[in-house]
């Protein structure tokens, strides 16, 4: 295992490729927060939907 | 005999929405830490310490998300078409349940895929119409995402759950016929696209570049697997919220 890299403005230029790679993983970081984030907020949000139900029903 | 009855108790007691909503609670965290740590290593492995590659020079390093996640969009339609004949077979409302929790994960792996193939392709092939329209593996994955779109429309369109998911199913399998076809499509066809790659029998990868593209496959399939789950969960909590078992775990 060697490190590829020395210097940081040299890692991200990328000898010239840094656009298309950089931009590639930061789409991939939005579509894989996205694809568990929004899930994970509506599932939150109805079970305190749920919850403030079950509390009126209570009362 | 034993394992056979296990099995077939482990089965049953999946077929509750309870049991399922219960049972993917406890798997959720670990597949998603392991799917993150997974993901985080093989990218900083693949960008830091794998080598350049010899023909591509650094471009290449796209493959550390593009490969994965077009793995991803077969194999989730691939997990969803037996979940769709599970359903036709035998209505299976868990089957169901996780057959639609799969579309909107698969379309976003496919949209992945598309959008990190393309980008590759510019500095490599150079050329805008050869990408979207003379490459067959560009328009079969889009034609892949255009079809998880429509499932999701279908099954959205249809007010009765039991028909939409008729409906659904029906289309997924007739669908499953892309994947072969996305698959070797780079030989039926005159292709810009590389050929399949072996990264374990053949000296066409040396072992630093594929070492974190196999991690990285490994990752996202955990962290689709949490995604999934996720989905199921949301799903179980809108069929069920009327039943007592959700009222009290909710409390």
């Amino acid at each position: 295992m060697m490190l590829q890299i020395f210097t940081l403005a040299e890692f991200f230029a990328m000898k010239g490729r840094g656009d298309y790679i950089w931009s590639s993983y930061a789409i991939a970081l939005v579509v894989l927060c996205a694809m568990v984030l929004w899930p994970w907020v509506q599932h939150r949000n109805f079970r305190n939907t749920i919850k403030k139900q079950n509390s009126r029903t209570t009362q | 005999m034993a394992v056979i009855d296990t099995i077939k108790n482990f089965v049953h007691a999946q077929g509750s929405l309870r049991n399922l909503y219960v049972f993917s609670g406890r798997l959720l965290p670990w597949f998603f830490v392991v799917g993150v740590a997974l993901i985080i290593g093989a990218c900083f492995y693949g960008l830091v310490f794998a080598p350049t590659h010899k023909d591509q020079g650094e471009s290449y390093r796209i493959i550390y998300v593009h490969v994965p996640a077009a793995s991803l969009s077969m194999m989730i339609y691939i997990g969803m078409a037996v979940m769709a004949a599970v359903w036709q077979i035998w209505h299976i409302k868990t089957a169901e349940i996780i057959m639609i929790s799969c579309v909107p994960v698969g379309a976003a792996m496919t949209l992945l895929a598309f959008v990190t193939g393309f980008i590759w392709g510019l500095p490599t092939w150079g050329d805008y119409i050869s990408l979207l329209w003379r490459d067959p593996r560009m328009v079969s994955v889009l034609i892949l995402l255009f079809l998880y779109l429509a499932i999701l429309g279908l099954h959205g369109a249809i007010e009765d759950r039991r028909n939409a998911a008729d409906a659904s199913s029906i289309l997924i399998l007739a669908g499953v016929v892309l994947i072969p076809f996305i698959k070797w499509s780079v030989y039926f066809f005159n292709s810009l696209h590389q050929g399949q790659t072996n990264l374990f029998y053949k000296s066409d990868t040396v072992p630093s570049i594929a070492v974190p593209l196999v991690l990285s496959i490994l990752g996202f399939c955990f962290y689709s697997a949490a995604a999934i789950i996720l989905r199921i969960r949301l799903l179980i909590l809108r069929r069920d919220r009327n039943a007592q078992w959700v009222k009290e775990f909710v409390k």
